[in-house]
């Protein structure tokens, strides 16, 4: 039986190997054995079914595959969250013209601001944020229709 | 890094001497010994420019073992919260020498379980493989000139995906959830994962 993953943007489809044991330790993590060769591999559960995996200072987050392409993906035309944090200020109304590169929103966590700039020059079609709301990464805060 | 090459609690002099107490050392008394080297774990991702990374620390298991030192202040379950800086511990390698100390330092890096928030420990271990870092040819301009652009590896360990195969989705780990609400807050106090007062 195979199953199938997103991490980052590769896909992913992995297959049991018949000749490697498993086994569960009591901390989640998932110890490997491959004929004399034992690997224990930090494994832990995040949101929405993720599996977070961890090896020699290397970590990866698999997402389920199925139905997750196009909510992960981002809608052209709009701009989402590059990070988890907070709105600081949002500079733009419905409506609104901007040019290319004209600062839309401003969004902090941990004392680093990241300033979100249009893309392309266009109308604002849709704002979902304000300032002092906590937005999710990938969330979108704005979106635009290109002029 | 000071108090690891001179076996002093610096710390726990400032408590004596505000209490009015002495120093309990002078200055020629105090005697470096080998090499110690200090690096900082923090939550942010190298591959997006260094932007900070928050969440649940669904996994933390800290490094240990002789010429290793890990100061933090988190333990699994809390969260990593937006209103502070995003540093998660100094964990300090020291030997008899720099090549020891390097050793030691990258052992401990390499053990450090931090699971939920991305971090900059592979980076940080790319740093301790550079041969110019190893060599001690470090300058103001050493990452921007070796470092700009660097990439985490794409290339996925078969043991990884083996336990990934092996991983259940459905399973939860209980108290997790708990201890996030209350965690910040409360330190270990709400974990649930085999933490234990005067074992």
């Amino acid at each position: 039986m195979s199953t199938k993953w997103l991490c980052g943007e590769q896909e992913l489809e992995v297959t049991r190997d018949p000749a490697v044991t498993t086994r569960t330790l009591p901390s989640g993590d998932i110890e490997v054995r491959h004929g004399d060769t034992v690997t224990v591999v930090a494994v832990a559960y995040g949101e929405r079914g993720d599996i977070l995996i961890g090896l020699d200072g290397r970590t990866w987050r698999f997402q389920p595959a199925q139905g997750r392409r196009a909510a992960t993906r981002q809608k052209s035309g709009s701009l989402s969250a590059p990070m988890t944090g907070i709105v600081r200020a949002v500079h733009v109304v419905v409506g609104q013209s901007v040019e290319a590169y004209q600062p839309l929103a401003v969004m902090e966590a941990m004392k680093v601001m990241a300033t979100l700039e249009a893309p392309f020059a266009g109308t604002v079609s849709a704002v979902h944020a304000a300032p002092g709301d906590r937005v999710e990464h990938g969330a979108v805060l704005v979106e635009l229709e290109k002029a | 890094m000071t108090e690891t090459i001179t076996g002093t609690d610096l710390v726990g002099w400032q408590l004596t001497v505000a209490a009015g107490g002495a120093l309990p050392l002078s200055q020629s008394e105090i005697v470096s010994r080998g090499h110690a080297i200090e690096a900082r774990v923090y939550a942010e991702d190298p591959a997006t420019g260094f932007l900070p990374s928050l969440g649940v620390l669904r996994r933390w298991q800290e490094p240990n073992g002789p010429g290793v030192r890990v100061d933090s202040g988190y333990t699994q379950g809390m969260e990593v919260p937006p209103y502070y800086d995003p540093m998660l511990a100094k964990v300090i390698g020291s030997g008899p020498d720099r090549s020891a100390a390097l050793a030691r330092l990258d052992q401990a890096l390499a053990g450090f379980v931090v699971l939920g928030v991305q971090t900059n420990i592979e980076y940080l271990r790319a740093l301790l493989a550079d041969e110019a870092f190893v060599a001690g040819q470090l300058h103001t301009g050493f990452l921007a000139e070796r470092f700009t652009g660097w990439k985490p590896a794409q290339e996925i360990p078969e043991v990884v995906l083996q336990a990934l195969a092996a991983a259940h989705p459905l399973r939860r780990v209980e108290g997790v959830a708990a201890s996030a609400a209350g965690g910040s807050a409360t330190g270990g106090w709400h974990t649930t994962d085999g933490w234990r007062i005067g074992a």
